[in-house]
């Protein structure tokens, strides 16, 4: 195995160990605001390190160009999604998590 | 090896999801799952490397079709009283129904193991015939040439969706450039997503038209994408103003069958086969066809999901 798999396999580790994470707190985190949170910021990570661990092994240029500009759109899509559903959510007046109750 | 697994993976998951989705009674539920089946169907075409279907289940099946769902799903009201009372009970219609289903793909599995040698098969004479139908694209050679009556239908039965469901005397009331749920959930993000997701999908769209008669795209796809685009836009409340366009120009959703029509009828008057295309100009009329399917289709899946989020609120 080259130094070049061995990076690109440890990024892509890294990036599943992200997606575990942002998996677990939706399923774990007590509303919806700090679970949109979770998913979101934790899942931006991740589909960033696993197109790094796919260009740092690609081929071509074109190849790397493809992947940065997927992780662009996805963090876009996400970013944008996340402010939509909170943003319903409030609206529909539903009120963030103040910690446990006493 | 590893192949198997993902391939496994993608199937139990796949057939899961399809019988969690018998058991489910709440509407939006039922549509997340929905969507959620079409993009594992979606990595599984693609895995299989079937990018043209891939790419149809992504854009139609999981996105648009979603999209046109959640719309009529909103319309249906409150439909949570229905709940328990019914779940408990097994749905035996649809076990029934997946049952045949399940016998009828293990015949063709089993009917198409009969066949002695697959290079004698249809894929075949396909390949065969590719230089005489004007595109590189076995896909699009069949859909646009070889069974082009097959699309020529499957237009016109969109076209006749749109003229039940919306028509040409559908017109929006009142200007739209704002509409009702932009106030509600138009963010900065979503509203910079909307501006720049623009011209990107209009770049896409007229590449996958292109692409389609080399390889991967075509209409369909191209339609969609176009389609989910205007209802980002109109969701984030960026003015695109395709609505306003349809409106002024009532021709726009019938363009492409209209093309197909008259290439139809010209086959007919000069080649003596409905739909046989001048053999030495079969590639420019199906780019022809495909560009207006595509513009037409996105305009009459725009409409379709605009008439289905009105209709609420004339209730």
């Amino acid at each position: 195995m080259s130094a070049r798999e061995l990076v690109s396999g440890l990024a892509a580790v890294s990036g599943v160990v992200f997606y575990c994470a942002g998996t677990l707190g939706l399923l774990r985190f007590p509303d919806l605001y700090t679970r949109l949170h979770a998913l979101t910021k934790a899942d931006n990570v991740g589909v960033g390190l696993l197109a790094l661990s796919l260009a740092i092994v690609a081929e071509t240029w074109s190849e790397i160009a493809s992947l940065a500009l997927l992780w662009l759109i996805a963090m876009a899509a996400s970013a944008a999604s996340a402010q939509v559903v909170a943003r319903g959510a409030r609206r529909s007046g539903l009120l963030p998590w103040q910690g446990p109750q006493p | 090896m590893s192949v198997l697994w993902v391939e496994g993976l993608l199937g139990v998951g796949l057939v899961g999801l399809a019988i969690r989705l018998l058991w489910v009674r709440d509407g939006f539920e039922t549509i997340v799952l929905f969507i959620t089946f079409g993009m594992l169907l979606t990595l599984l075409w693609s895995w299989l490397g079937s990018g043209d279907v891939a790419l149809a289940e992504a854009a139609i099946g999981a996105g648009l079709s979603g999209a046109l769902l959640l719309a009529a799903w909103s319309q249906l009201g409150d439909t949570s009283s229905d709940e328990g009372r019914s779940s408990a009970r097994l749905p035996w219609g649809a076990l029934i129904m997946a049952a045949m289903g399940a016998a009828v793909g293990l015949f063709v599995q089993l009917s198409l193991a009969d066949q002695p040698d697959a290079s004698s098969t249809l894929a075949q004479r396909v390949e065969d015939a590719l230089p005489k139908s004007g595109v590189e694209n076995p896909v699009t050679a069949v859909l646009l040439n070889f069974r082009s009556y097959d699309t020529l239908l499957e237009v016109t039965v969109l076209v006749a969706a749109w003229l039940g469901v919306a028509g040409p005397a559908d017109r929006p009331r009142g200007a739209s450039d704002g509409p009702p749920e932009a106030d509600r959930l138009a963010g900065g993000a979503a509203i910079a997503l909307g501006r720049t997701w623009l011209p990107l999908a209009l770049l896409v769209a007229t590449y996958l038209v292109w692409a389609g008669s080399h390889f991967a795209g075509g209409a369909f796809q191209a339609a969609a994408l176009l389609a989910g685009t205007a209802i980002l836009c109109r969701l984030v409340g960026v003015p695109i103003g395709l609505e306003q366009t349809a409106a002024v120009v009532p021709g726009l959703p019938i363009a492409g069958l209209a093309l197909f029509a008259i290439a139809g009828a010209w086959g007919v008057a000069f080649q003596g086969r409905l739909l046989a295309y001048p053999t030495d100009s079969a590639g420019p009329w199906i780019i022809a066809i495909e560009l207006a399917m595509a513009i037409s289709l996105a305009t009459i899946l725009f409409l379709l999901y605009l008439a289905v989020r009105r209709r609420r609120g004339s209730r």
